[in-house]
């Protein structure tokens, strides 16, 4: 899917569900990365790779000019640049940088006021975003959501009127990643479920094509999708290969807690094979008609946080899959009708079948 | 038991800092495996066991007749990546090596053939195969108590904080680091020990650097992990996993503490 150079895993900001706040509590994050090692895997990886990403912790506090060595190397390669941030560093001489380097900017932030109440000091990202959008920079976001944010119906309405607004009106791509593993951050169970369909209505309703609602359909028509239903080896994450400050491999950072593993140079397909075959009540997938689209789940979100568990968002997965594979039955419904009888017309607008959900769901 | 059957795999990862370990635990692998041999050269043993490959068939048998050994083959095993619980008969075309054991007499190895049975034997004679490879007589009463029902047969009744000697340590036999080639019947084993104890000075002599840091590997602290069919063991240098017998339920889990340490 992609490399992700992380020359350091500092960050400015002590966001509770950061999941590499484990490795940087054991071993505090130290600015002594080695750029020359970082360009040298840029350059091993630039061919089978399709995106190069800069990544931390927080990327931008590197200074200025090693920012741009990187970005130069990815975009020698790339003709464009990514990166991922907590946006709070942006400055005009960073701006310029993006622009000179074609950089897409994405932004960590789980919206306003006391949407983004587990990422401290992130109140003014909202003014970031909307000056980057002004210079032209190209954005993105990553929405993080828990109980901060969606964890009641008054956060929710608040939510989706930004989510709306950021898609709608400035025309912003996004994704929700879950918050995982954190008790009290992460939305709780008995809930998170009908959040995430009560999410997934709104955006079918509203028009807006954001992961991983996208990505569930797409897993459903048998194509490619987001990390979470890659069915990870989590020693060999096809999702993401991450380079270290000193150069060394990893995998996905959230298969790393207390210490960094070196990436294995071969995938081995481990879990899917165990999966399939463990009954459900004992953490497998046996007999889950989801299982092909799901794999599992990430194996990093496994129960009891082992990954020869599935995941334990299996509840809000499969709410989603079924969900959205009943539109599909009722996309595909209305089309064949479609071609014997014009009285279908009249029963697709009694059952309110839209163009928007037309367009990506067949 | 479940019918839940992985592909025989192996893998290790070194910890970041730690990237040499992934060769020398091959070259610990390759050392236990000459050291089966020097056991028996040694008197240790009456019998070895060996797989031979074609690509080295000619200067293996070569070594084995010098030395005044004879090879037995046993049958013909399909190659696996690493350690395999397993003896799986090649397919057609499939690369195999040759499975079998290497005595002194021709009796001997006719002997541990019969006790064998190869594929075909669902009875194998546990006490004689036991007996000619100088497996202490506890072990193979244990071997044969508990490998019926569990295929991988590592202290089956132990979980949690496990204390022992580093020469009865098996943790790490998926990768071929060991000193007991057996499974031994208990942490603690004596006669484990004592064998262990004879295996260690005779490496010592071979490559006394490569034994001490073999030993010191066993001895450190380390965690065995077994669910759902994969091992895994984490020790302060590197991650290892390989396939193993299923727990379904419930993990089972060893925090291993050496008491030689």
């Amino acid at each position: 899917m992609g490399l992700l150079v992380k020359p350091y895993l500092g960050c400015n900001l002590k966001c509770k569900y950061c999941y590499e706040n484990e490795v940087r509590d054991v071993k505090p994050p130290e600015m002594d990365y080695d750029l020359e090692a970082l360009i040298k895997r840029i350059r091993e990886h630039k061919d089978e790779q399709p995106d190069i990403g800069l990544h931390g912790g927080e990327i931008l506090m590197l200074p200025n000019k090693d920012i741009e060595k990187l970005l130069a190397e990815i975009y020698k390669h790339k003709k464009r640049t990514t990166l991922q941030t907590n946006a709070t560093l942006i400055d005009d001489d960073k701006i310029k940088l993006f622009k000179k380097y074609k950089t897409n900017v994405g932004v960590s932030w789980d919206g306003p006021g006391d949407l983004c109440d587990f990422r401290p000091e992130t109140k003014k990202v909202g003014k970031i975003i909307d000056k980057l959008i002004s210079e032209g920079v190209s954005v993105g976001m990553i929405i993080v959501v828990s109980e901060a944010n969606a964890g009641t119906k008054e956060k929710r309405e608040k939510l989706k009127k930004w989510i709306y607004e950021i898609s709608k009106e400035k025309g912003i791509d996004a994704r929700f990643n879950p918050c995982y593993g954190l008790s009290g951050l992460e939305l709780h169970p008995k809930k998170r479920a009908s959040v995430y369909l009560e999410f997934a209505k709104f955006c079918v309703e509203n028009g807006i094509f954001w992961s991983p609602f996208t990505d569930i359909v797409r897993k459903l028509q048998d194509k490619g999708a987001v990390c979470a239903f890659m069915g990870c080896d989590i020693f060999c994450t096809e999702s993401a290969v991450s380079v270290m400050g000193d150069g060394s491999l990893t995998n996905c950072m959230r298969t790393n807690q207390e210490y960094i593993l070196l990436r294995d140079k071969k995938e081995v397909k481990t879990r899917d094979e165990i999966l399939q075959h463990i009954p459900q009540k004992y953490g497998g997938c046996k007999e889950c008609k989801y299982f092909h689209n799901c794999r599992g789940g990430c194996p990093t979100s496994a129960i009891d946080n082992d990954w020869r568990n599935r995941t334990r968002w299996c509840d809000v997965w499969y709410a989603l899959f079924s969900y959205f594979e009943n539109i599909r039955k009722f996309a595909n419904f209305g089309e064949k009708k479609e071609k014997k009888s014009e009285e279908k017309n009249d029963a697709d607008q009694k059952y309110g079948y839209s163009d928007h959900t037309d367009e990506w769901i067949t | 038991m479940t019918s839940l059957a992985l592909k025989s795999f192996v893998r290790l990862m070194p910890k970041q800092g730690h990237d040499e370990w992934k060769g020398l635990v091959e070259k610990m692998r390759r050392f236990c495996v000459d050291m089966e041999y020097e056991m028996l050269k040694a008197g240790h043993k009456r019998a070895a066991t060996a797989h031979i490959g074609e690509g080295d068939y000619e200067k293996t048998m070569e070594k084995i007749n010098r030395d005044g050994f004879i090879f037995t083959p046993i049958m013909k095993v399909a190659e696996t990546e690493g350690h395999s619980h397993i003896r799986k008969k090649p397919k057609e075309g499939e690369p195999f090596t040759w499975y079998g054991c290497i005595t002194k007499s021709h009796k001997e190895g006719q002997d541990f053939k019969k006790a064998d049975g190869g594929a075909s034997n669902e009875k194998p004679d546990h006490k004689k195969i036991g007996e000619l490879l100088g497996y202490p007589d506890c072990c193979v009463d244990y071997y044969e108590k508990n490998a019926r029902e569990n295929y991988d047969p590592i202290w089956v009744k132990k979980s949690g904080s496990v204390e022992g000697y580093p020469e009865c340590n098996r943790l790490l036999r998926y990768f071929g680091v060991q000193i007991s080639s057996h499974f031994t019947c208990s942490p603690k084993c004596e006669n484990s020990k004592k064998l262990g104890e004879e295996w260690l000075s005779l490496a010592r002599k071979k490559d006394k650097e490569l034994t001490e840091k073999l030993y010191e590997l066993l001895s450190t602290e380390m965690t065995w992990d077994s669910y759902h069919g994969v091992v895994q063991i984490e020790t302060p240098y590197f991650v290892g996993v390989a396939d193993t017998f299923p727990y379904l339920e419930k993990k089972r889990i060893i925090n291993w503490k050496s008491v030689n340490k």
